[in-house]
């Protein structure tokens, strides 16, 4: 059963040892799944994006074993900043994994660097292009799926650019 | 004679008569891969804990559909209905939305192919393989992707989408009343037709008319996650199940798997196709058990006897430690089971495919929320913001470690070794 856990935990690591936000954690392990990470956990769109009840339960669970702390941060808001404990690592190298390509170890650096606003539109654009909706319309569809988050066009020009960068759309019937 | 343009009546023990149409729903429910989900029990290995929990998918999908035209009914009332076109491919996604469902549900979703119930179902739908994708296409050629679009959870069909699916739906709503009906609980139960009579819709979404509606299904809900979904000896089948998968498999591997049903064996290779996943049912899983019982190799003959006669592993409940793993595995060895991998099973919430209902703990926590009328501001809130009961089910997630052993001296030394 760590297996799971352990994956959440290389991405933490991979983003420096700390994730802050739940929103954030959560778009970073959907990402990393659509990009090719065997993650287990199930996504669902909901009102802000895919969003999966397992990974949240997750986190809870591997706060009850000790393997990450949840703590609020100064400057953060109400936002709880989820970071690796030694024993977290200890399960970590337990568990490696020496299959998973080096590119996560870039991606994940690259969305860390991504606050949760823009993780957020970069999922749902995601999410919309497997829905089959056209790069023409996805300024109408992220506005009436989100009005109250106003992205701009460039905004969402900028995450269709980043998401054809990093080859999240190989094999997507991308119009 | 039967009238053509009449509906066909089903009797259902949750909800009284089930109308089809003939010319549309009932054709898909003829399908063979419909007709497939009578083999196949709603709740994986409940039966084997409450008896009565025999009930089939079959029952359920036409359960939500049912439940899914008495929203719309209601909606057309109050004037809040999605528009006319996307009602029949709403009715048709309620009735297939868990026709991707493999044997023993969520028992083994995930283990035999890798893949979950979700894409199954949209495959079911989409591809041309499938009987479902003849009929729909038949009626309208554009409905497969419509429905698919509707169960993914596309942009242009969000309300109908999130009548199926959602924290507060016609899937939950079916399931809560008929899972505590067929087990013989009485905590799963809530007043629907009121639930019916009194709801809206919300930032697309469905929402209660009442305060005390949504806290009765929020506790239905809760009562029915520990009595039924996460019922410790009903856990304790489920993991044994995957765990003789995982032995077949890995003998498999080492071509030394004796015996296997013909109609089980696309599944030890990595690659199955929609016809071969669609043609097992719960029977085929049962048969190969069975088989397995008789099999050269201990371990799995061992586990199967025990899921086929009924003979669970030994639970205790216990606080999480990282070392917990080691120690049941110490114990057990030394007792004789040299597979350790085998007969030690942890379990945890985050398995199960059930969840109870939780409040936000951050401002961006974006888990999705029920909604709920406020009759003194007349507007909709979060439910836990108006009601104190809510808060203390939901203010928290209880986080519970389940360690399961062979028998009642490895449970018995265990417990000693936890001290």
């Amino acid at each position: 059963m760590f297996e799971n856990y352990a994956e959440v935990l290389r991405l933490i690591d991979f983003a420096g040892g700390s994730i802050a936000g739940r929103k954030k954690l959560q778009k970073m392990v959907f990402l990393a799944q659509q990009r090719g990470w065997p993650f287990t956990e199930v996504f669902r769109y909901h009102l802000y994006g895919p969003f999966s009840e397992q990974l949240a339960i997750e986190i809870e669970e591997m706060k009850a074993f000790g393997f990450v702390t949840e703590e609020k941060q100064a400057g953060q808001g109400s936002a709880l900043c989820c970071s690796l404990t030694q024993q977290g690592r200890s399960l970590l190298e337990k568990y490696a994994n020496p299959a998973l390509s080096p590119m996560f170890k870039h991606l994940i650096a690259e969305m860390s660097q991504l606050d949760s606003r823009t993780l957020e539109l970069l999922a749902t654009v995601f999410f919309l292009l497997k829905c089959h909706v056209s790069t023409d319309e996805m300024l109408d569809s992220i506005k009436s799926l989100k009005p109250d988050r106003d992205y701009t066009e460039a905004e969402v020009d900028k995450a269709i650019s980043f998401l054809r960068e990093e080859g999240f759309l190989e094999g997507l019937p991308v119009s | 004679m039967v009238v053509a343009t009449q509906p066909k009546i089903f009797r259902d023990p949750v909800h009284g008569f089930i109308s089809l149409p003939r010319d549309t729903v009932l054709r898909i429910v003829d399908t063979k891969e419909f007709q497939r989900l009578r083999r196949i029990r709603q709740l994986g290995t409940t039966s084997l804990t409450y008896h009565g929990g025999e009930h089939s998918r079959f029952a359920h999908s036409l359960g939500v559909y049912h439940l899914f035209r008495s929203i719309i009914d209601r909606l057309e009332s109050i004037d809040r209905c999605p528009c006319s076109e996307e009602i029949l491919a709403g009715e048709l996604a309620a009735l297939l939305h868990d026709v991707g469902h493999g044997p023993f549900s969520h028992a083994l979703e995930g283990k035999l192919t890798g893949k979950g119930h979700e894409e199954w179902t949209i495959e079911a739908i989409t591809s041309e393989e499938s009987g479902i994708f003849s009929v729909l296409r038949e009626i309208d050629s554009s409905l497969p992707e419509r429905v698919a679009s509707i169960i993914r959870g596309g942009p242009t069909s969000m309300l109908c989408h999130h009548i199926i699916s959602s924290q507060f739906d016609a899937d939950r709503m079916d399931y809560l009343l008929r899972d505590a009906l067929a087990t013989g609980n009485s905590i799963g139960r809530f007043d629907v037709d009121r639930v019916l009579a009194t709801l809206d819709v919300q930032q697309n979404q469905l929402a209660f008319g009442d305060q005390y509606l949504a806290e009765q299904f929020i506790f239905a809900r809760y009562f029915a996650y520990w009595q039924i979904y996460f019922h410790k000896t009903t856990r304790g089948f489920d993991i044994l199940l995957q765990a003789i998968w995982k032995r077949a498999k890995w003998l498999s591997a080492e071509e030394k798997l004796d015996v296997c049903p013909n109609s089980m064996k696309p599944f030890l290779g990595d690659k199955v196709s929609l016809s071969e996943y669609l043609a097992v049912d719960d029977q085929d899983v049962i048969q190969a058990v069975k088989e397995w019982a008789g099999s050269e190799d201990k371990v799995l003959s061992d586990l199967s006897g025990r899921f086929l006669y009924r003979r669970p592993f030994k639970c205790v409940e216990t606080t999480s430690r990282p070392d917990i793993s080691e120690i049941a595995k110490e114990v057990v060895y030394k007792q004789g089971y040299k597979e350790t991998d085998y007969y030690v099973f942890l379990d945890t919430p985050s398995t199960v495919p059930y969840s109870y209902y939780t409040v936000v703990e951050e401002e961006e926590d974006e888990r999705p929320l029920i909604l709920v009328l406020d009759r003194s501001t007349g507007k909709y809130v979060e439910i836990s913001t108006i009601s104190a009961a809510v808060r203390s089910v939901a203010g928290q997630r209880i986080t519970k470690v389940r360690v399961y052993l062979p028998d009642e001296d490895c449970r018995r030394i265990f417990r000693e070794k936890l001290k």
